[in-house]
């Protein structure tokens, strides 16, 4: 890999002009900056105090730091701290979730023959195309019939059959050889033993990268919580957020921010310590 | 040990049939070698047997028994994939005892971690460990035991894929071409080792190749296959030098066998191109037929003109392969410029460059014949009352060997 990527990489270069590879990173540095403006001018302004907030002038670095204040209120104001353990409670019960359907689903849509099989596939695959906010009234009423508004439940259940989740897997089954699976029955494995045993273990890459998928998607959702659930000690990081907001005294950004950075780092953090476990997977099964 | 029944095993995929009614008894502790060119459903076969597919019709017998209706594990058979097939993320350890430790544990007992605190675990798992290592000092592979199996080489895997099959000791070994990703010296050591280790298990094996070589040097028996049936099984000798039809006589051997065009002028004369041999065949003439001459069923001869002696073909080297122990000479024939390939000694040949001409005579003894359908064409053995042959020159030495093998 590290022997035939440099001579491929120099072959595109250089059929490309020095013009046209400034243009290119020129390009390519303005959406890196779009993209990155909202979250340096979040951290600014959750170093700052309130009269500088809304200054004319626009300066990355405060003139009084106001870094401590606004942090302590982020979590003193608010029970921040259980807003975090309600996002990792209800994304961990997500994920453990998803992965208990999707992987012995992936496994006999990929591996097993049976009748009717390609047309739950097709049924997966038609489901990747409806929308949340298509099933979330029915869901709603369903929950309200069965009583679990306003509960953990109601957060979790609806995320735990990921049809996206059950596609990946498919597809990354599809490349795990029929001789492994053969040999496994072989050995005595029940069929779930081998989906555990067996065809997990080499999913691993695939794994992760869809942990990262999940991990964002519901940590940072705010739709569907707000629809479920009410109560405050139940609210997930984005929810919570929105609280700084409602203030009788008015929005007090400062805090807003430093609450928002907050929420923020731990996606980040689990992004950079998954990515260098998703590139080890993914180099590891390149050498086979 | 154990005895595997075939009995009329069909199946197709889609609307191709793969195997057409394949039958075949396997013996108690036998070493049985399916061939055939690539493509020509060994494999199938090969999971039919195992259970891990489905055959359209007929029965696989274990012992006597119909295990048609029963899983893959409960048939107690062990397969080496010519893949190996090993669990890439788990040791050569692990997986060796993968069969151990989903037959002897019990589910709880097979848990992580609650499973150790199980009673009697301790004793399983350690006598797993013993046995793992009793197979692992078998085939000398102890000492990578923690390794993972894409820190191994190719033999190495072998070895282990061998030992996740010998480890919990079944009746029957399927192995499916195992040694085909190997190069050609450790195949040569491997094949010694595998025949050596069916005389120490005294297990049925049943073993895949399109490797005639494996074939010939390992079995009790080879059972030929061709497009989904079965031609000949027979022991490895008379497979070479009695085949049952010119598929099989083409297929086995190497270098290939020559086949030329042949006409019979009598009852007791054969001809090819232009020279007559001595074979009695009766009730074919003037029927085009086909006479195969293996490559070391010739006389070599000076050159002479030709033309000068009718019971000699006359052709020039084409080309030399000398192999050390072997040495191959490709004539070009003037006669209708037939080639064919004739293993020779160093010091008959010795004179012999490309370009030489030479005289060459057929065994008649050697000749093998087969109608214009490929089906093989017995001489006549002028045989007495008392088994005692007559007629020596009308009869193939291979047949009278052989007469009295059974056959397919
Ligand atoms: N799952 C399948 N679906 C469709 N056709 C198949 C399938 N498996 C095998 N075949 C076909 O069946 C035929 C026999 O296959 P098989 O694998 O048994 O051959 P083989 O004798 O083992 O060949 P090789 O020596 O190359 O391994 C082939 O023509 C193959 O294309
Ligand atoms: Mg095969």
């Amino acid at each position: 890999m590290s022997a035939a990527r440099p001579v491929s990489e120099r072959y595109r270069m250089g059929r490309l002009s020095p013009a046209a590879r400034l243009l290119r990173h020129l390009v390519l540095l303005a959406g890196a900056t779009v993209m990155l403006v909202p979250f340096v001018w979040m951290i600014s302004t959750s170093l700052k105090p309130p009269n500088e907030i809304f200054s004319a002038d626009i300066a990355l670095l405060p003139q009084t730091w106001h870094a401590v204040e606004n942090y302590t209120a982020a979590f003193t104001k608010q029970p921040l701290l259980r807003y975090l353990a309600n996002g990792l409670l209800v994304c961990a019960a997500i994920f453990i979730g998803q992965v208990t359907f999707m992987v012995p689903a992936a496994y006999a849509i990929a591996k097993l023959r049976f009748p009717g099989r390609d047309a739950l596939f097709g049924i997966v695959l038609l489901a990747l195309l409806i929308p949340t906010q298509v099933t979330a009234i029915p869901l709603y009423i369903l929950f309200y019939k069965i009583g679990i508004l306003d509960t953990y439940a109601a957060l979790v259940v609806p995320s735990v059959i990921s049809v996206f989740g059950i596609f990946l897997m498919r597809q990354f089954f599809r490349t795990v050889p029929d001789d492994l699976i053969h040999a496994a029955r072989l050995d005595g494995c029940s069929e779930l033993a081998i989906v555990w045993r067996i065809v997990l273990p080499t999913a691993m890459p695939a794994i992760v990268a869809f942990g990262i998928l999940s991990l964002v998607w519901h940590w940072n959702d705010y739709f569907w919580p707000l629809l479920v659930v009410t109560s405050p000690e139940l609210a997930t990081p984005p929810l919570g957020i929105v609280f700084f907001d409602n203030q009788e005294a008015g929005t007090d950004f400062g805090p807003l921010m430093a609450g928002a950075v907050i929420i923020t780092a731990p996606l980040l953090l689990a992004f950079l310590f998954a990515q260098r476990r998703f590139i080890e997977g993914v180099t590891m099964s390149g050498v086979k | 040990m154990a005895t595997v029944g075939i009995r009329g095993i069909a199946k197709g995929f889609g609307t191709t049939p793969v195997l057409k009614g394949v039958s075949l008894d396997i013996a108690h502790g036998e070493f049985l070698t399916l061939v055939g060119p690539s493509g020509c459903g060994k494999s199938t076969l090969l999971r039919i047997i195992a259970g891990l597919d489905y055959a359209d019709a007929g029965s696989i017998l274990i012992d006597g028994q119909p295990v048609d209706a029963q899983a893959p594990k409960q048939r107690d058979v062990a397969m080496v994939f010519q893949s190996y097939a090993l669990y890439p993320y788990m040791t050569v350890a692990q997986n060796i005892a993968l069969p151990l430790v989903m037959r002897r544990l019990s589910p709880l007992q097979r848990l992580p971690l609650l499973g150790r605190l199980l009673p009697g675990t301790a004793v399983q798992q350690a006598q797993i460990t013993a046995d793992v290592r009793t197979v692992a000092d078998g085939l000398d592979i102890a000492h990578l035991l923690q390794r993972k199996p894409a820190q191994l080489s190719g033999g190495q895997r072998q070895r282990v894929a061998l030992g996740r099959a010998m480890v919990r000791q079944p009746k029957v070994f399927l192995m499916d071409e195992p040694l085909s990703n190997l190069d050609a010296k450790l195949r040569v050591q491997m094949r010694a080792e595998i025949a050596e280790l069916h005389r120490r298990l005294k297990t049925t094996f049943i073993y895949v190749t399109h490797d005639q070589a494996e074939a010939m040097t390992m079995s009790d028996r080879v059972a030929v296959m061709l497009h989904g049936e079965l031609l000949q099984v027979a022991p490895p000798a008379v497979v070479y030098r009695d085949p049952a039809s010119l598929a099989v006589a083409e297929f086995i051997g190497s270098p290939k066998i020559n086949i030329l065009p042949a006409g019979l002028r009598s009852d007791r004369a054969v001809e090819s191109l232009g020279l007559t041999l001595p074979i009695r065949l009766p009730g074919h003439i003037g029927s085009q037929i086909h006479l195969g001459l293996r490559a070391e069923a010739f006389d070599l001869l000076p050159a002479v003109r030709p033309n000068a002696n009718p019971g000699v073909w006359h052709g020039h080297v084409t080309h030399r392969e000398d192999l050390g122990a072997d040495l191959f000479l490709h004539v070009q024939l003037e006669h209708g410029g037939h080639r064919l390939v004739l293993r020779s000694q160093h010091a008959e040949a010795a004179s012999l460059m490309v370009g030489s001409p030479l005289g060459l005579r057929p065994k008649p003894d050697q000749a093998l014949l087969f109608d214009a359908d490929g089906r093989r064409l017995r001489p006549a053995l002028d045989v007495a009352g008392d088994g005692t042959i007559l007629a020596w020159d009308t009869a193939t030495a291979e047949a009278r060997q052989f007469a009295g093998h059974h056959r397919v």
